[in-house]
Order: C-alpha cells, then sequence, then structure tokens
C-alpha cells in the first residue's frame, strides 16, 4: 500500500475533464519539444508507453449517475423492505387481540396476519425469487429491441407501484380478515411485482453507464503537475462501486425498518413505506426525461447471433472432451464464420452482412438503420 | 481466442466480446452460490451460539452494514494506492481476489464450527444441545469476508454493462447475470439439506477448498483477457446494429428525420 492514503485520495478527483474534453485536440496547444519526445498533450489518446507507466484515474462523476443511483436505492427499499415481511405475513396467524399484525414486541412476539404455515410461506416466497430472477431476460428484451431502457423502466415502476398498492390492499385490517381474499390480492401482487422488477433491474445498470461522458482513455494533466489517463473502465468501476453501495443502503434500510413497523404498527405500514419511496422513482424519472442520454432501441439481432454462434460451433465438437476443448480453442473460433470466409455458393442465406458489418444488398432501409 | 482483439473491429463479431463477459459470467455466479449457500447455514449455526438476547438472524445485516464501509474505503483509499503503484485493479482480478476471499470466510466459519462442537456437550451434535459460551459476533469475521467477496466479484458483474458488448444487448448482458442468480439459489436450495450436524465442519471446510481451487482454474483461464484489457477498452463500441453508441435525444431525433 501506498505510504501516504490520504494524499492519493485527494489527487484522484479530475473534476474538469468532461467539460473540456469537448474542447478535444484542437484548443490544446501542443508544444514542438513534446511530439519529439512522444508526449501526449492534454485529451489525446495515451500511447502504448504511457499506458503501462501512467497512473489511471476516474473521471468526474454527473449528476444524472447520482439520480438513477437513487432511484435504484428507493426500488430496492420498497423490495427488501416489502420481503423481509412475506413469510411472517404469510405463514403466522393474526396475534390475539391484534387487526394489523403486530405483536407490540419485536425480541418477543410473533408478528402474522394469513396463517397459512410454513409450506405456503416457503412456496410463495421460493415463487417470489425465481420470479424476480426470471423476468428480467423479459424485461431486457423489451428494452434491447422494442421500447428502450428509458420508456421500459418508466412502464415497469407503474406495474411495480400498481403491485405495491394491492400489497397494501393485503396488509388493510379489513382485509387481513380475510384470508383467502387477502391471499390472492397477495399473489396477485408478486406476479406485478416481479414484472415490474423484471422491467427495472436489468436495465438501470446499463442506463447508468450510457450516462458517462467518456468514451476513451485521455491523458490528462492535474494541478499537481502529474499526468494521469483518465480511463472510462476506472470511471464505470467507481460508478458501479456507488451504485452498489446505494443498493445495499437501500436494502439495509428497508429491511430493518420494516420488521419493526411490523412488530409495533402492523403489516399495512411495512407495506405502505416502500410504496411511497417506490412513487418517488417516476417522479425522478420525470425529472431526467430530457436529462438523461438514451440509447435508441434496435430490432433485435439475438437470432442472427446464436445462428452465428451455432455456425462456429459446427465440426469442433466431439466425443473426446480434450478434442472437443482443443477444437473450440484453437484461436480461429469466431475467425472462420467471418463473411468473408464465404462465397456467394455457401454463404448461408441469413448472412446479410460483410465483415464491417455493411449490408451486401442495401434494400429499403428499415425503421431504425439496418442491424449486423 | 488471440484472434479476438482484431475481430472486435468486426460489428457482428462483436458478439464474440458479448459472449466471452458471459462466459466468464458463470464462475461468477458459482462463486456466489458458494457464499449464498452458506449464508442460511451461518444463522443455524448462530442459533447454536451465546446470542445474548438478540436475534440469532441479526447478524445477516451486518453484510450490507459491511459493504457500505467498505466501499467507500476501497474507492478512496485501496484503489487508489494500488493504481499508484500502477497496479491496475481490473474486473479479472478482482474477481480471482473474490474467490480467495470467499475461501477465508468459509475457513472462517470452518474454525468457529470446530470450536463449537468441541465446546458442546453433544459435541459433533450441538444442535440437540443448549447453546455453547461462544459469542455469535464470533461469526463477524465471516459477514465481513463474504462482503468484501461480494464488492470483488458482484460488482464486477454490474461493470460488464460496461463492456464492449453491443448497445442492444446491454440489458441482455444484464439480464443474464440476474437469472445466473436464480441457478445459484437453485442449487443452494438442492445442497441445504446436506449441511447438518455431524458434518458442519465438513461442509464449510469443503466450500473453502472448492473457492480456491475455483479461484486459481479462473485465473488460469482467464489470465490471457487480464492482459488484454487495455486493448478491448480501447477498441470503438461494437456495434451490432446501426449507430450503437449512446447518443443524445436530440441527436437522435434529428438523424430520424434525415433518414425519412
Amino acid at each position: 500500500m501506498a505510504s501516504e492514503p490520504t494524499k492519493v485520495a485527494t489527487g484522484d478527483d479530475v473534476q474538469t475533464i468532461s467539460k473540456e474534453k469537448d474542447a478535444g485536440l484542437a484548443h490544446v496547444p501542443s508544444r514542438p519539444e513534446d511530439d519529439k519526445l512522444g508526449i501526449t498533450p492534454d485529451g489525446g489518446e495515451p500511447t502504448e508507453e504511457e499506458m503501462q507507466t501512467l497512473r489511471r484515474v476516474p473521471d468526474k462523476i454527473p449528476l444524472n449517475i447520482y439520480t438513477i443511483a437513487f432511484i435504484e436505492l428507493c426500488e430496492r427499499f420498497s423490495y427488501y423492505g416489502t420481503t423481509a415481511v412475506f413469510t411472517n405475513f404469510i405463514q403466522q396467524p393474526l396475534p390475539p387481540n391484534s387487526s394489523t399484525g403486530a405483536s407490540g414486541d419485536i425480541n418477543h412476539g410473533q408478528a402474522g396476519a394469513l396463517g397459512l404455515g410454513q409450506r405456503t410461506a416457503f412456496s410463495l416466497t421460493t415463487f417470489n425469487s425465481f420470479w424476480q430472477y426470471t423476468m428480467p431476460l423479459f424485461g431486457a428484451y423489451v428494452a434491447d429491441s422494442i421500447l428502450g431502457r428509458y420508456r421500459t423502466i418508466c412502464t415497469a415502476l407503474l406495474v411495480d407501484i400498481i403491485g405495491h398498492v394491492l400489497f397494501i390492499i393485503c396488509g388493510l385490517p379489513p382485509v387481513i380478515k380475510n384470508p383467502n381474499g387477502s391471499l390472492a390480492a397477495f399473489c396477485l401482487g408478486v406476479i406485478l411485482v416481479g414484472v415490474g422488477t423484471g422491467g427495472f433491474k436489468p436495465n438501470v445498470n446499463p442506463l447508468i453507464v450510457e450516462q458517462l461522458d467518456l468514451e476513451k482513455m485521455v491523458v490528462r494533466t492535474l494541478p499537481t503537475g502529474e499526468r494521469v489517463i483518465v480511463d472510462p473502465a476506472t470511471t464505470a468501476s467507481r460508478v458501479y462501486h456507488y451504485f452498489y453501495l446505494f443498493i445495499n443502503i437501500g436494502a439495509l434500510l428497508g429491511q430493518l425498518a420494516m420488521v419493526y413497523c411490523e412488530h409495533y404498527v402492523g403489516f399495512w405500514l411495512s407495506f405502505t413505506l416502500p410504496t411511497i419511496l417506490l412513487c418517488l422513482c417516476p417522479l425522478v424519472m420525470l425529472w431526467g426525461r430530457r436529462r438523461y442520454r438514451r440509447v435508441p432501441p434496435q430490432p433485435s439481432t439475438l437470432g442472427k447471433s446464436f445462428k452465428l454462434f451455432w455456425l462456429a460451433n459446427k465440426g469442433r465438437w466431439s466425443l473426446n472432451p480434450v478434442k472437443t476443448w482443443k477444437q473450440l480453442h484453437d484461436g480461429t473460433f469466431w475467425e472462420n464464420v467471418k463473411p468473408s470466409k464465404f462465397d456467394d455458393a455457401t454463404r448461408p442465406k441469413w448472412m446479410d452482412f460483410n465483415d464491417a458489418c455493411e449490408l451486401y444488398q442495401k434494400k429499403k432501409k428499415k425503421r431504425s438503420g439496418y442491424q449486423c | 481466442m488471440a484472434s479476438m482483439p482484431a475481430l472486435y473491429s468486426c460489428g457482428i463479431l462483436s458478439f464474440g466480446s458479448a459472449t466471452t463477459k458471459v462466459r466468464t459470467l458463470a464462475p461468477i455466479s458459482i462463486c456466489k452460490i458458494l457464499t449464498l449457500s452458506v449464508n442460511n447455514n451461518l444463522i443455524s449455526q448462530a442459533a447454536t451460539m451465546r446470542v445474548d438476547g438478540v436475534p440469532n438472524d441479526v447478524l445477516t445485516n451486518l453484510n450490507p452494514f459491511a459493504l457500505i464501509i467498505m466501499i467507500p474505503i476501497l474507492d478512496t483509499v485501496v484503489y487508489p494506492a494500488l493504481r499508484k503503484l500502477r497496479i491496475n485493479p481490473t474486473p479479472l482480478k478482482r474477481i480471482t481476489v473474490g474467490y480467495f476471499v470467499a475461501s477465508a470466510a468459509m475457513i472462517w466459519a470452518c474454525v468457529i464450527q470446530y470450536y463449537i462442537y468441541k465446546r458442546s456437550e453433544c459435541g459433533h451434535y450441538a444442535n440437540d444441545c443448549d447453546p455453547v459460551n461462544i459469542s455469535m459476533w464470533a461469526q463477524s469475521g465471516s459477514y465481513i469476508l463474504i462482503a468484501f467477496s461480494e464488492i470483488m466479484a458482484s460488482i464486477t458483474s454490474l461493470e460488464y454493462a460496461h463492456s464492449k458488448a453491443p448497445a442492444n444487448m446491454r440489458s441482455m448482458v444484464q439480464s443474464v447475470a440476474l437469472f445466473m442468480n436464480a441457478i445459484s439459489s437453485a442449487i443452494g436450495f438442492a445442497l441445504a439439506p446436506l449441511a447438518d450436524d455431524p458434518n458442519l465442519i465438513w461442509n464449510y471446510g469443503v466450500v473453502a477448498v472448492l473457492a480456491a481451487i475455483g479461484g486459481t482454474m479462473f485465473w488460469i483461464q482467464f489470465r490471457h483477457l487480464d492482459e488484454q484489457e487495455d486493448e478491448l477498452n480501447m477498441l470503438p463500441t461494437g456495434e451490432f446494429g446501426n449507430q450503437a453508441a449512446a447518443v443524445p435525444v436530440e441527436t437522435v431525433k434529428e438523424s430520424d428525420k434525415s433518414q425519412a
């Protein structure tokens, strides 16, 4: 470790780079002696040697990213806060003299509502976690190919909120009294929240990274005179570290606080507070309507990708695992399926692009340009 | 895969880059299975320890708590210091470290289990007797190490959103990462019945060994990609479609007009 860690930390912030970046190379006075020595001026791409010797630093993190991280915090608060009380809600019966499910004592009492037993509770919570992890496949497809990330997230948030409102209804004292009706609303809630999470989770991470300005490494001189490389990968890494921090703040607050609400006030509050926080998300998204950078969706190329992958695998598999391994790793896996390796007779019909991904026959342009 | 960089410049084959990222996702989830499957066992382990009037699952909150404290320290102190020494903490290096830290967490749990069995009146059937006189806070080390391994492995899988995967496959890569979690927890469920008295020392020990072997294998298999890290990062964004790079809303509208 370095001897003066605090000093290192302060030297790490590059506050101005993204503003000046647009100015580009043209405005940087390049001194003739620099050119002779092979020193890249500020804003230029680092040379091979500079990549080995200069220190990497992250770029400044734009405000947009904090707002998206805040959305994620609220969403995780709502998810973990709600699921933290699921098991008690389904499994345990209403405590005596309670209409809200509250036990009044977190250490010795037992909060509960529907009293359906451990098996039902286990099946429902297990179904919930698998549903939460499968729906993202659907949400990602919709965002990548049809709606785009921004609109998918907005739609998903609305579905998510409806699901959470259903949970509140389940937890209201008059509804708890009727376990069957409450359970029906609860199951519908689980399904809707799963669809919401599926549209939200896989799209927030890419949306966040699309707000970063820097796309390539650039050389920059710090006020201390030290020359450094401002690195997009390092920036993304920092962003995701803090993103994960926000996720955990949301999760921790949600699961700690809602268990207290459940024991001292009742389930309706454990379901209402998460919903309130979740309702902040669409407001932030609205704020970002013109501010967030958006990548337009493109018709899916998944089918073509898998066809190519299948073609690349063809003839490389054998009953002998060692031979299979060697044939898969001989370095020509993707090389051999480049379109230029085929002639008009042997090229598969679906391969309508060349090595540089331009179309062979330019038919009329599709809605958002062609894919390859 | 030596020819990968050359192929990155070609759009369609940037699918290759996406699959490479996805290939490393599987080992990340194995790392997660190892830690997740143990998480529930640690709650049961606490039940055989002195709890001092606190619920035995309260320590699970230590995991997010440790994450919240450690992330800023890593970001502001540890990583800059490493970079100053010209050691770039690349994703592949961090995943490898994640495996070994997970292994250390299991060794910690294993040692505690050894002492529980040693001190319990029922020996290797500690669950049948009164809790032993070891505070459950002794488990803290396991939880903190698991949190550290999570920073190393899980955050890295988030960073793949920034990969050169084509723009219209970015969400897909993330959803596959999430789906891997489903598989991890399924395997966790399947293994749960095996973790019971009198085998608990073995249970933690085997996972520790598996994680250490996994980390070594992972590094051997993907080391060559780590050396190409810069090269791959410097290449233009894969275009598995039209102008795939992020464009501000206004620009998009203009280009739509020009196409029409």
